[in-house]
């Protein structure tokens, strides 16, 4: 019987450091709360955001909104746009296309 | 998805948030959110597109995501030791064994469990053993475990030892190895936004350019056929870039790579610049590199186009028809000027434009005059992309009837090579979100 032929190959993959971090905690009510609403400049996407923040007028008293359109092709982290979004407490962030 | 990003950027920041994500992307936003170290972040799906919605139809889809979203930033969260994704064990292994009653048995096993784990590019590999990979390394003066640059989509780290094992499977021979090293930090580059070129829905395929001595000495073809089959350091190294962002990027297609369409250069893609049929500067020279250097430029690429004609006598027989070619690239054009375009010209052109005493530079202000649209167009086109905001180029030029707008901001963006051979067909690069990345090539 032939003798079986072995190879041992190295792993390809790149390590990743993946430090695990916990989300913010929530909101309790959304009542006189101000909420940014974050498109990235896609088409759509203010569109879409526009039907939400009135459901969200219609449903919750003193709700306020901001409004960011981030252009798709900035990558710059999101402290840098804080200035415009004074005092949020939450954000919805649409995606367009 | 930059907005999973964005989202983890604020949720660090403690304010919550809820992303909508239509159908088609939940697993780069799974892919993202793991990443990043937040499986936790939330998101409501809606189904594909969001874009050209009628009223009533937009009003259907925001209802149904509206619930979620509400909860999304007013329940509790928590990534809850959330499990890895099911390849991930394997990744942990540093090595893995096969085994066979012949070397095709092997070799196809080899194939096959490789391409099942998502670390192939489909076609079949070359064996990166321990004697393979430490003849590999034999092509650079770098220790194994130093870390040339870490690579997206999951910021794998792209150590010396990794980009060799990748190179084995792709075919290279170890003097590639410098080629490679340079590729990595071009792609890791800033400019050539990685974060974007290598994720988008458009299909872009990172280019290897090779300028400088390197590529008379590795065979790295510049003349006929440049962009196609035939050179082994045009396919092996090429591949391996591939390669490299499958495995050490963590980059998979309808994961995290979401080209829509693919292209055949995401296989390979290297080409060197004919700079001994070349009447002008290298590109490298041009970006003030020696002529001795040898460097590689990463090319975000999007579409590659041909244009032809037999010249003339005018540089306009030469240059009209690749403007014109250039124009027709659709709706990306609108954004030439975010970016840049490569052109290759083939050395008759190039030695019928110097002759007609066309350097470079002029070749570039020409290029830049007369890749025009009607400004109508430019904003049509532009709109099937993005909201055009107060800050938008195309608010700063005019509106008149009959009035145009250059596709690129400046001759600036668009840069000259030569290569390939006689005949009457040329080349170009349209880039999109990225810039072209150079460096130099370290032994």
């Amino acid at each position: 019987m032939a003798k079986k032929i072995e190879l041992e190959i190295l792993n390809p993959r790149g390590e990743a450091d993946v430090v695990p971090r916990e989300p913010a905690r929530r909101l309790k009510s959304l009542e006189g709360k101000t909420i940014a609403l974050i498109d990235n400049n896609k088409s759509g996407a203010r569109d879409f955001l526009n039907v939400i923040r009135g459901y969200l007028q219609r449903d919750v008293p003193g709700v306020r909104f901001v409004e960011l359109s981030k252009k798709f092709n900035e990558q710059h982290r999101m402290e840098k746009y804080l200035p415009q979004l004074p005092g949020i407490d939450a954000a919805i962030y649409s995606t367009g296309d | 998805m930059w907005s999973i990003h964005d989202c983890y950027d604020l949720e660090a920041l403690n304010i919550p948030t809820a992303a909508v994500v239509c159908t088609g992307f939940e697993p780069i936003a799974v892919s993202e959110s793991q990443r990043l170290g937040m499986p936790a972040l939330g998101w409501a799906v809606v189904p594909y597109p969001l874009a050209g919605l009628a009223p009533a139809e937009r009003e259907v889809k925001a209802q149904a995501a509206y619930p979620a979203l509400v909860n999304l930033i007013s329940q509790e969260r928590s990534n809850g030791g959330a499990p890895r994704a099911a390849h991930d064990a394997a990744a942990q292994q540093k090595t893995i064994r096969l085994a066979g009653d012949s070397v095709n048995e092997v070799l196809e096993r080899l194939s096959a469990t490789l391409n099942k784990l998502r670390w192939s590019d489909g076609l079949p590999l070359v064996p990166p053993t321990r004697e393979a990979v430490d003849e590999m390394l034999r092509g650079t003066s770098l220790p194994p475990q130093h870390v040339v640059a870490r690579l997206y989509p999951n910021e794998g780290k792209a150590t010396v030892e990794k980009i060799a094992i990748n190179a084995v499977m792709a075919g290279c021979r170890p003097d590639y190895m410098p080629v490679l090293i340079a590729a990595v930090k071009g792609i890791a580059t800033p400019c050539f936004n990685q974060e974007q070129t290598l994720v988008s829905t458009g299909s872009f395929f990172p280019t290897v350019l090779v300028n400088g001595p390197i590529a008379g000495k590795l065979d790295i073809n510049s003349g006929r056929g440049l962009f196609g089959p035939g050179w082994r350091a045009n396919a092996a190294i090429g591949r391996a870039i591939r390669l490299i962002i499958i495995n050490i990027g963590g980059s998979w297609p309808d994961i995290n790579d979401m080209g829509v369409m693919g292209h055949p250069g995401k296989y390979t893609c290297c080409i060197a610049e004919n700079e001994r049929a070349s009447p002008w500067p290298s590109l490298a020279q041009e970006l003030g590199y020696a002529k001795e250097a040898s460097t590689v430029t990463m090319v975000p690429g999007l579409f590659l186009g041909y244009f032809s004609t037999v010249g003339g006598s005018k540089p306009e027989d030469v240059l009209q028809p690749l403007c014109e070619q250039l124009c027709s690239a659709g709706t990306t054009s609108a954004f030439a000027s975010w970016t840049e375009t490569l052109v290759v010209l083939n050395p008759v052109h190039a030695q019928m434009l110097k002759d007609m005493g066309m350097t470079k530079e002029e070749i570039r202000r020409y290029v830049y005059e007369n890749t025009r649209f009607p400004t109508e167009t430019y904003h049509r086109m532009k709109r099937l992309i993005v909201e055009e905001r107060p800050d938008d180029r195309a608010n700063t030029i005019s509106t008149w009837p009959g009035s145009t707008v250059s596709m690129h901001a400046s001759p600036d963006q668009i840069r000259v090579i030569v290569g390939g051979a006689e005949g009457t067909q040329g080349a170009f690069i349209r880039m999109f979100l990225g810039l072209m990345a150079t460096h130099e090539i370290q032994a």
